[in-house]
């Protein structure tokens, strides 16, 4: 698993999470999207106020056959519309980052994670809000020609992770 | 003494999300320990609630699957400078939620995990054509209660946010 400054191999599910957040934190690369523009993210946030600012990110990571990630950049999600390309034929790990920091230094952050497999052809449209009671983080799928997607599935590194040791127990 | 030793832990990860818990509840043996829980110190402060949603069952459970994966399954991490001693230092805290959705025998059960503890919990059985019967099982405030807000909407269908969680 290579993430960003520290590479280290996350040991279970707990630490992987762990470790998507201090990826987050720290050692952020900007998401090099030299793909051919094939997906959509449509932003809402209300930025914070003058005690608390908020921003919501998107971290990309590949993920192989055995789950480990491999951190790939970063989004910031600064723009009500944003272009970017995903790579394809492999599976891609999508982890939104909904963070905030008051003015007396509290921080919290909040991780919610999305895997797909983009494919030639396809294109996606994810929707982010970041509101004053609320966040969403949803994304649909499109064949080309349709105007009705397929939902985007919430997937998480650990679910890989349980599945890959749920089949190798079988 | 025991009862409300129990109580007291259950209570406590409802509440924070974040308690260390040295006994694993199941779904069903977290639900019989806030039954016991009512009637000990911590009763006022823990609510087991039944209410009728006017949408059929099988509506409530599709849309507790959907929900459930989209808006409580994640990790939430904050942090802020505590006192200790003469020194202020950073404190950080970490707490990976998990629901876990069961549908056996006419009826759905919902489980909030937090930190692999049980905090939040509820059952949804059919009543009639187009009505279900919900039974909820919760802290009164805390993280418990925010899982309470944003699941009731959905299940009243009268709103389909997440709960914000990082204030």
């Amino acid at each position: 698993m290579t993430l960003p400054p520290l590479a280290f191999r996350a040991l279970g599910s707990a630490c992987l999470a762990a470790t998507l957040l201090a990826g987050c934190a720290s050692g952020i690369k900007a998401y090099p999207d030299s793909q051919q523009k094939n997906t959509v993210v449509r932003v809402k946030s209300d930025r914070g106020s003058f005690f608390t600012k908020t921003r919501p990110d998107m971290h990309l990571y590949s993920v192989d056959a055995a789950c480990r990630a491999e951190y790939l950049g970063t989004v910031e999600l600064d723009q009500p519309l944003i272009q970017i390309g995903l790579p394809l034929d492999q599976t891609v790990l999508l982890a939104f980052e909904f963070s905030s920091e008051s003015l007396g230094g509290n921080q919290a952050s909040t991780l919610i994670e999305m895997m797909t497999t983009p494919r030639k052809g396809l294109r996606y449209e994810l929707e982010v809000a970041y509101l004053k009671k609320s966040y969403t983080a949803t994304g649909l799928e499109f064949r080309q020609g349709q105007s009705k997607g397929r939902e985007m599935e919430h997937r998480r590194l650990r679910d890989c992770l349980e599945d890959k040791k749920a089949g190798l127990q079988r | 003494m025991l009862r409300a030793m129990t109580a007291g832990l259950i209570f406590g990860v409802a509440l924070f999300g974040c308690a260390t818990q040295q006994k694993e509840y199941s779904p069903k043996e977290w639900r019989e320990a806030m039954k016991d829980s009512k009637s000990s110190l911590w009763g006022p402060l823990i609510t087991i609630e039944a209410f009728d949603a006017s949408r059929p069952y099988q509506q409530i459970t599709e849309t507790l699957r959907k929900k459930s994966k989209e808006c409580l399954d994640l990790t939430v991490q904050s942090s802020g400078m505590v006192k200790h001693g003469m020194y202020w230092v950073r404190e950080t805290s970490r707490t990976d939620y998990k629901p876990t959705l069961t549908n056996e025998k006419g009826k759905t059960e919902l489980t909030v995990y937090g930190n692999k503890n049980p905090m939040y919990g509820l059952d949804v059985v059919p009543a009639g054509r187009n009505a279900s019967r919900v039974t909820v099982y919760r802290a009164k405030m805390g993280v418990s209660d925010t899982i309470h807000t944003a699941v009731q909407g959905w299940v009243k269908g009268e709103s389909v946010t997440c709960p914000r969680w990082n204030g």
